[in-house]
């Protein structure tokens, strides 16, 4: 998990295409996308509102199915796989990190975390004990019992964090984390996303339409159309990992070994 | 997704809406009332009845033996006769209770003659079957005294009237005496005299099996009442001495295996019963008598009113499923985010189609309870109602018509569990086969 293989792509794929019928018309939100993706990488997919981002990372997530072409994640083509294998693949291979944060709202913070591990199968005492690490590594052990609405928008979104995490997942996908944050809170869920990637060698995918967000990857992939325009390595990635971050984030790791 | 988590979300769902929980199972509340009520209206009704009719024999069969048409002289042999490998056929018939069988004496032997201690007198009665005595039919009723009365396994001595120990055999000093008295009596020793046609006469040593009393004949001897010389000894003689003497009589070791019995009584479990047995053993070429007219129209009777009244209680569940499946569809709509959030987290189909069918279960089952309950509670209060009428109507009786047994409780309940499963399968299966997509953008 702590091993950071760069060469090696986690991600592949190859002349990828999702087309969707919009009354008479047929909208190519995805038009032929070849992309490779290693792992531990941090990638930020940006394009103006329309450009195909958005589907790209929800055909990555196994949600969306795409018309043509292979989506390979590891050993697995998403694109011809059954339906229980992309069940696998959302439970176990890749965390969902949303705009609009998307807890559920009828269940604490610690119930939030709690969920993927629920669904997998695991037991209450172990996934209660996990959720409560979760909790503490991203700083609100106190926030636990709150409901979301009881929680600040900054808040919500490193509880969603710490559920996108639950089940150990090699790759997190994140649909403009920080979009409905302001700048303060915004910086910080990055930071953590920046740590996580660093430390962990979690694969992170970021759609994001804000330069500042993007200055914290790796590489940058610029879509229009639904193709890629220009793909551009960050050569000093914004690295802002300063205090509390990076103490919480060497015990997230020492926790996941 | 584990059971128990399964179980323990679907039911946080239903505590999160709570109202709307209890305001749909309201409906599974009416129909399973309205069932639970008109079935204990079944069970109540059909038990007294039965039990009522079941005093005065009309749940046993009396079978015979067939006769040729040709030769109808009884000392001939049946061509059907009742053998004991009959008799075990007929109690392995499904329902059947018990099988007295019973022997006549032949209407030959001109008089048997009892004598206990010296005193003898003749024999007036030759019944021992106590199954076959209708007293509907001999006008009076038979109770023991002492003693057990002649049953399927008992069939051994002799059964003597009480008053025939008074009047005929001066055994007691007074009638009726004290119990006592009578079971000190049990075992003494019973000699019976039959004399057959050439004059021979050949003695049977049995004992007192038992003391009885005769209803009717009790009036007739009751103490102040006219007086009346009555030489005759009313006794039941024992199916087993009387075979002996039919042995003797015919001079035929083997008469069981040849002739057979002469009747036997068929007890059945409950009246519902009695003409399918009734058929099956005339299917062994045997004659069985039933009181038939009667008993089709009872249990036709209950089957309508049976029917008719789950009929109103099954209109009531279907209507009460239509709002369950109303309120999983409205439920399904509210929460269709949290349905696309939790695909993406990695729910499959069946977790979401069991969570809905579990939510819609629990309301059918929450009816369930609620219903068993009510329609309890309406039964004793229907019970009191009608007993108090009846009072007020100048019949003191305590009549249960509406009973509540545990099979009506369990069936009830599996019912509306089922009944809101049902009701839940097409919500469930809309959301599970929802879209993540579609579902994660829906407001």
């Amino acid at each position: 998990m702590n091993e950071t293989n760069i060469d090696k792509p986690i991600i592949r794929l190859i002349n990828l295409t999702r087309r969707y019928k919009v009354g008479p018309n047929v909208v190519e939100a995805v038009a032929g996308i070849d992309l490779e993706i290693a792992a531990g990488e941090f990638v930020a997919l940006m394009g103006a509102s329309g450009s195909g981002k958005s589907t790209l990372l929800n055909l990555l997530g196994g949600l969306d199915t795409p018309s043509s072409g292979e989506v390979w994640v590891g050993e697995v083509n998403l694109a011809t796989a059954k339906r229980n294998i992309l069940d696998q693949h959302r439970q176990h291979t890749v965390g969902f990190v949303f705009q609009s944060f998307n807890l559920l709202s009828t269940r604490t913070a610690l119930e939030n975390v709690e969920m993927p591990m629920l669904l997998v199968g695991e037991r209450a005492a172990a996934r209660r004990t996990r959720a409560h690490e979760l909790l503490a590594q991203i700083g609100l052990a106190q926030r636990s019992d709150h409901l979301p609405n009881a929680l600040s928008g900054g808040e919500q979104q490193r509880v969603a964090i710490a559920r996108a995490l639950a089940n150990n997942p090699l790759i997190l996908l994140a649909d403009e984390p920080t979009g409905n944050l302001d700048s303060k809170n915004g910086a910080e869920v990055m930071r953590i996303l920046r740590s996580l990637n660093q430390e962990r060698g979690l694969t992170l995918i970021v759609v994001t339409h804000d330069p500042a967000v993007a200055a914290y990857a790796d590489r940058v992939v610029r879509l229009l159309d639904g193709k890629i325009v220009e793909i551009s390595m960050n050569a000093a990635p914004t690295i802002e990992a300063v205090p509390p971050i990076t103490p919480v984030m060497s015990q997230l790791q020492e926790a996941s070994v | 997704m584990r059971f128990p988590d399964m179980l323990g979300n679907s039911l946080a769902s239903l505590r999160r809406r709570k109202v709307r929980t209890i305001l749909t199972s309201i409906g599974v509340f009416v129909g399973i009332v309205t069932i639970v009520t008109m079935v204990s209206a079944g069970i109540g009704t059909e038990q007294q009845v039965t039990s009522t009719l079941s005093g005065l024999g009309f749940e046993t069969i009396t079978v015979n033996p067939d006769y040729s048409s040709e030769s109808n002289s009884p000392n001939n042999v049946p061509t059907h006769p009742l053998t004991p490998e009959i008799v075990a056929l007929i109690k392995q018939i499904p329902n059947v209770v018990s099988v007295i069988t019973d022997i006549s004496l032949p209407d030959a032997i001109p008089e048997v003659e009892i004598s206990i201690n010296g005193t003898s007198a003749p024999v007036s009665a030759f019944f021992s079957n106590a199954g076959s005595i209708n007293p509907l039919v001999s006008g009076g009723t038979i109770s023991m005294i002492a003693g057990p009365n002649f049953d399927a396994t008992h069939q051994d001595g002799v059964i003597i009237g009480a008053q025939s120990l008074y009047n005929s055999l001066h055994l007691v000093g007074t009638y009726p005496a004290d119990t006592s008295v009578y079971n000190q009596l049990l075992g003494t020793p019973v000699h019976l005299t039959v004399t057959d046609p050439r004059g021979e006469q050949q003695v049977f040593t049995t004992t007192i099996a038992g003391v009885d009393t005769n209803s009717n004949l009790d009036d007739a001897r009751a103490p102040g009442a006219r007086s009346i010389t009555v030489r005759n000894a009313s006794v039941r003689i024992g199916a087993n001495v009387k075979l002996a003497i039919v042995q003797w009589w015919y001079r035929q070791p083997d008469y069981l295996e040849k002739r057979g019995y002469s009747r036997a009584t068929v007890k059945v479990d409950t009246i519902p019963h009695v003409n399918a047995v009734a058929d099956q053993i005339k299917g062994y070429g045997l004659q069985a008598d039933t009181v038939p007219a009667l008993i089709d129209q009872i249990s036709r009777v209950f089957t309508i009113l049976q029917l008719m009244l789950t009929s109103v209680g099954l209109l009531a569940l279907l209507v009460a499923s239509i709002g369950i499946a109303n309120t999983m569809i409205m439920a399904i709509y509210e929460r269709t985010r949290e349905i696309g959030v939790l695909k993406a987290l990695g729910a499959t189909r069946r977790d979401i189609l069991g969570m809905f069918m579990l939510e819609a279960s629990f309301i059918g089952l929450l009816g369930g309870i609620l219903g068993v309950i009510g329609g309890w509670l309406l039964d004793l209060l229907l019970n009191w109602g009608l007993n108090a009428y009846l009072q007020s109507q100048g019949f003191y009786v305590n009549l249960q018509i509406f009973q509540v047994n545990a099979t009506l409780i369990v069936s009830a309940l599996i019912f509306a569990a089922f009944i809101g499963l049902l009701a839940g399968l097409y919500p469930a299966r809309r959301a599970a086969r929802l879209d993540p997509l579609a579902a994660l953008r829906h407001e």
